[in-house]
Formats: structure tokens, sequence, C-alpha cells
């Protein structure tokens, strides 16, 4: 085991044996003189070659021919020490595995999720490149690397196609020794600029379909072992997991914004219509002491001398009653309370038609104006004058949003969401945009920010009762500086005419 | 001199369409409910009616189909705070000459009235260019 002879030990000192391990080997001694009989313990030595081996040492006091003696059995534990290692290594990866299984697993942010995962692999197989990819309908879509590898640039296979793709039509990990020479890797170039050697593609199954695979590579060549592979298969299981759990949970979190969203409207819906009631008693009352001030200041007008302050007075408050007029008018169509006349028509027609109106208005503010209408045809159901009315509303606003001129894109599309087609019209304005915190204000009775004599701020209001009444949405995105797109959406009545 | 009966639920209106029309030479009678309306319109039996819609009790538009039912001929506008199309059908529906918003228009109000009363004793019939719209 040491390398001598039987005879070259014969005779040789316990210290040459074991050069650093005297102090152990003395309180050995000791312990054996005080009674004890076996005393076992690690030690090392020193072979005839001058090369340190581990070994185990049992030491035990024996009597010959009634002298005592020390009788020393050494037993080299090189293999013992390297499987104990080995165990070592594979308990500290389990313990990773586990810590890092819990890590991914308790959090729900995708982005976070995928970091994680990148990262731990990537510690777990001491590799230091690790990509991820998600399976989008047939195409492996890199989501995530992990933190200190390169950035190859966006990346999509489909199944069956490159490493990655091949990964996932298998189903099974796959190792290549070095791709730079492997007909399964597609990007030699890529291989060569960034030194790639070894590849590690690991599927991310979920009930038997490929949900994902995490791409390992090295800049050397690398084989990895069993307990690699069962390592990474363990990881990959958790990680598919956690993934998808992440997954639902954001697209939860997406359907519950759209809940508030709606929410939001219903709450607006039921204030406005509640308001309604309330404005439509006030419109009228208002109405009969206007009518009888407009009478008395139309005889005025008629009875004076124009020029006269007596003409000119009548002349002021039948200019204040006018406005009177109009306010009332503004509630009054904000609280229509009847349902809108339901018939089929086409509203690109009647988007067309409204665009056309305001044209030269919109011209004149100095905005250019672009329309680019849904191919259709299209009908939905409702009241074509009603909708109009919402459109012109929403375009002149639209101008107002802009008086230093502008752009103004008017756009419609069909488009499926909550299992039902919509026809939607987008308005999207240059002007300054709407602030967050007035956003929700908007379409508020009486809110406005125009000047005095240029709206009542019933507009949006009245515009977002006729759209709640023919069943349809209405709302608006817009970020403080650049503009603001009101969205107009009708249930799709029939399509193709 | 034409005989002109103005419904109302206010005073204040009734006043001053009276004073109106009295410059202008109508005998005017006045009703502040449905009721009185058509006892009136029975009794006196006017060339013209102004008739509010809104009213306690009976409405504009029942005071009208009564009254239709008894006079079909009788000539009514009605005048009224209510602006909406589905009532100004109803209303030209049951009969009504015209259908005026406040705040009345007074030189529209004037003409229409003066139109109703030619029609009654004309062949031919007479109409407003404008249709029925008001504005002041």
């Amino acid at each position: 085991m040491l390398g001598y002879t039987r005879e070259e030990l014969a005779g040789m000192l316990i210290q040459q044996i074991h050069p650093h391990e005297m102090p152990l080997l003395l309180s050995m001694m000791n312990e054996l003189r005080e009674g004890r009989v076996v005393r076992t313990d690690r030690l090392s030595c020193l072979t005839k070659s001058k090369e340190s081996i581990p070994a185990e040492i049992s030491f035990s006091s024996v009597e010959i021919k009634g002298r005592p003696f020390v009788m020393a059995i050494v037993r080299d534990i090189t293999e013992r020490i390297r499987a104990e290692k080995e165990q070592e290594l594979y308990v500290e990866h389990l313990k990773a595995l586990n810590n890092l299984t819990q890590k991914i697993t308790t959090s729900l942010d995708l982005e976070e999720v995928l970091r994680y995962i990148t990262d731990s692999a990537g510690f777990l197989l001491s590799v230091p490149f690790v990509q991820i990819f998600i399976n989008e309908g047939g195409y492996l879509v890199l989501k995530a690397r992990n933190r200190d590898g390169w950035d190859l640039g966006d990346r999509a296979f489909p199944i069956g196609k490159g490493a990655v793709g091949y990964v996932a039509e298998r189903g099974e990990i796959i190792y290549s020794e070095n791709v730079q020479e492997d007909s399964i890797w597609q990007f030699k170039n890529i291989a060569v600029e960034y030194s790639l050697v070894s590849f590690l593609g690991v599927p991310l199954l979920s009930e038997g379909n490929v949900y994902g695979v995490l791409s390992c590579l090295t800049q050397e060549k690398r084989a990895f072992t069993k307990d690699e592979y069962e390592l990474i298969s363990a990881f990959a299981n958790a990680a598919s997991v956690a993934l998808q759990n992440a997954e639902v949970h954001s697209r939860l979190e997406a359907s519950f914004d759209e809940l508030h969203k709606q929410q939001k409207m219903i709450v607006r819906a039921e204030k406005l219509s509640s308001l309604g009631v309330l404005a439509a008693g006030a419109a009228h009352e208002i109405l009969n002491p206007a009518n009888i001030i407009s009478i008395r200041a139309q005889r005025l007008a008629e009875k004076s001398v124009g020029g006269t302050q007596e003409h000119k007075a009548a002349e002021i408050i039948l200019h204040n009653v006018r406005r009177i007029s109009r306010i009332c008018d503004d509630l009054r169509r904000f609280s229509r309370d009847e349902p809108p006349a339901m018939a089929p028509f086409d509203p690109d027609e009647v988007l067309r038609e409204s665009v056309g109106f305001m044209e030269s208005e919109i011209r004149a503010a100095g905005v250019a104006c672009r329309l680019e209408l849904n191919p259709g045809p299209v009908a939905v159901r409702g009241d074509s004058h009603q909708i109009q009315q919402v459109f012109i509303n929403l375009l002149s606003n639209a101008r107002d949003a802009m008086p230093g001129g502008g752009r103004l894109r008017v756009a419609s599309r069909e488009i499926e969401e909550d299992g039902k087609r919509w026809w939607e019209a987008r308005f999207s304005d240059s002007g300054a945009g709407i602030p967050e915190d007035t956003q929700g204000q908007i379409f508020d009775p009486f809110f406005t920010t125009k000047p005095e004599d240029r709206g009542t701020g019933l507009g949006l209001s009245v515009s977002h009762g006729i759209i709640e009444n023919h069943g349809g949405k209405i709302w608006v995105e817009s970020t403080p500086g650049q503009g603001a797109t009101f969205y107009v959406r009708l249930e799709v009545f029939l399509q193709g005419g | 001199m034409s005989k002109m009966l103005i419904v109302d639920d206010e005073q204040g209106v009734l006043d001053e369409l009276t004073e109106v029309f009295s410059e202008y030479g109508y005998e005017i009678s006045t009703a502040t409910n449905g009721r009185d309306a058509i006892a009136f319109a029975l009794e006196r039996q006017p060339d013209i009616m102004l008739l509010d819609i809104r009213m306690p009790g009976m409405d504009g538009l029942e005071t009208l189909k009564r009254i239709k039912e008894i006079r079909p001929d009788q000539g009514v506008i009605m005048v009224t705070a209510v602006q909406e199309e589905g009532l100004a059908k109803q209303a030209m529906a049951l009969g009504a000459f015209d259908y005026i918003t406040k705040p009345v228009d007074l030189n529209y109000l004037r003409t229409s009235v003066v139109i109703k009363i030619i029609n009654m004793f004309s062949e031919d019939e007479v109409t407003l260019s404008s249709g029925s719209e008001s504005a002041i």
C-alpha cells in the first residue's frame, strides 16, 4: 500500500510514514495506555513515492508473550473517501435542488421564475450558459438566460429544428459533446464565435407534452454524470410545474385586471344612470322658468329699438337662455333612458360619414386626419344616429385636444374577445394626452377641461351612456405627452354583410 | 276673433303666453290641468290649443287623446320642455298639429298658430317648410 517492501518497512520510524500525524498518534497511544483496547481514526500516510494517501488506522493494545505491544492496522481509504465525497456532493446537490425547487415554486412572477430556473440550472450543473425556451404553438421561443450568460439574440426554433427543437421533438435529454462538430447544432458561426462546446438539452415536460427546453452550454468539453442527469431531470420537472403555475397566475392576474376594469365601468355606469334620472328632472325644471325668461326677453327685444340699452339687455338675456337650453339638451341626451332603436347597420359606414362631417373642421384646426377602415363588411345592431353622435363627439374632442394642430388616426377592426366578436373603432390623437389621475373622471358628467362656452362636460357621459345602452364598451388609454386613444366596441351582429 | 286655450301647469307660462297672444287679438282661456282642459275644450270650442305635456295628474298626451276623441278636428300644438323624438311622434300620431319645445321661439309659435288657423278655413293645406323643429 505504501510502496515499501516488508523489509524496508521493518525498522522504519512511525513518523516517517505519518510525518504530519504525530500529535494524533501520540494522543491515540495515550488513550491505549489509559486502558482503551482499540482506537480507530483517519490519517494520512506518506508513500514511498512521497504521495500522501488517506488511510484509516486502528490501534489496539495487545500482549505478546506477556509483553505489551501496540498493533496498528492501516487501510487505504482513498476509494471510500472519493465515494463519500461524491455522496456529499450529491447530497449537496439534492439540498440545492430542494432549495431551488422551493424558490422557483414559491414565486409566481413569470419573469422571476424564468430567471431563477436558468440561474439554478447553471449552478446545479456548473455550466456557464443556460437558456430557457418555451413552446408556443409549435415554436420554441427564447424566454430567458442565466444572469452571466451571453446574449445570443432573440431566437425561436420550430419543434424538430436545431438542437433545442430536437430535444423538444424527442422529449428526452440530449447531449452533444461538441456542438461545433455536431450536425444537430444549426448555428455553427455562433458556436465558434462564443466557443461553445458541450450541450445538454433538457426537456421541460408536462403531462407528456413538451412545455419547453432548457439549453445548457459550456465552453470546454464536458461530460455529465448519471447523477447530474438525474438531478437536472428532477429539477426540470419542478421547473415545469413552477413555470406553469406562474403562467396560470399571470393569466389570472390579467383577468383580474380586466375584471377590475369592468367593475369600474359598471360602477360608473350605475353612477351615471342615477345621475341621469336627476339630470332629466333638473333639465325639465330649469327649462320652465328659462322659457318664461325667454318669452319675456323675446318680447322685450321685439318691442325695443335696436341699439338701445333695453334691446342689448334682451339680446344678452336671450344669448344666455340659449346656453341654458343647450346645457339642458345635453342633460336630456345624457339621461336618455329609452332603449336605442335596434336595427342592423354598418358601423364603418357611420364612421366614414362622421369623419366626413367633421373633416373640414378638423382640417381647419390644422389636424391631419387618417381613416383606416376595417375591410368588412360587418353589421352591428343599434341606433345609428346615436352611434354617430358618439363618433362626432369623439372626433370633436380629438380636434379640441390638439389646439396647435396634430395628427388624428381613426381606425376600425374586428376582434375576438370574451368569446364574442367585436367591431372596434379607435380614435388616436397626438395631443397632450390625459393625466392619469383624470382618466377615471373623463366619463363623469360635467367633467370638462374645455373653456366655459365650448362644452358642458356632458359629451363623453352621453357617449358612454349610448355605448352602454348598446351593450358595447368605451374607454380611453393615454400616456401623458403621447396623445390619447379612445376605443369604442360594439358587438358584431352579422358578418359578411 | 280666434279662440285659444292655453294649458300648462305653470301659471307663469300661462301669464306670458296670454300676454303674447292677447296682443294679437286672440280670445284666451287657460287651464292648469288636463281635466279642466277637456272641459274647456268642450265648453268654449277653441280654434287652437297650446298643450303642455308634463302635468300632474292627466298628462298632455292623454289629454290630447281624449280631446281628439270628442273633437277630432280640434287644432292642438304641443308646447313642452320634454324634447324627445318618441313623444313628438306619439303626439303627431294622436293628431297634434305641431310639437314645440321650450324655451319657445315666439316667432315660430305665432307662425305655427296662424298656419293652423288658416288651414282650418282654407282648402289648400299650408305647412311650414322647416318642419316641426323649434329653435330660439
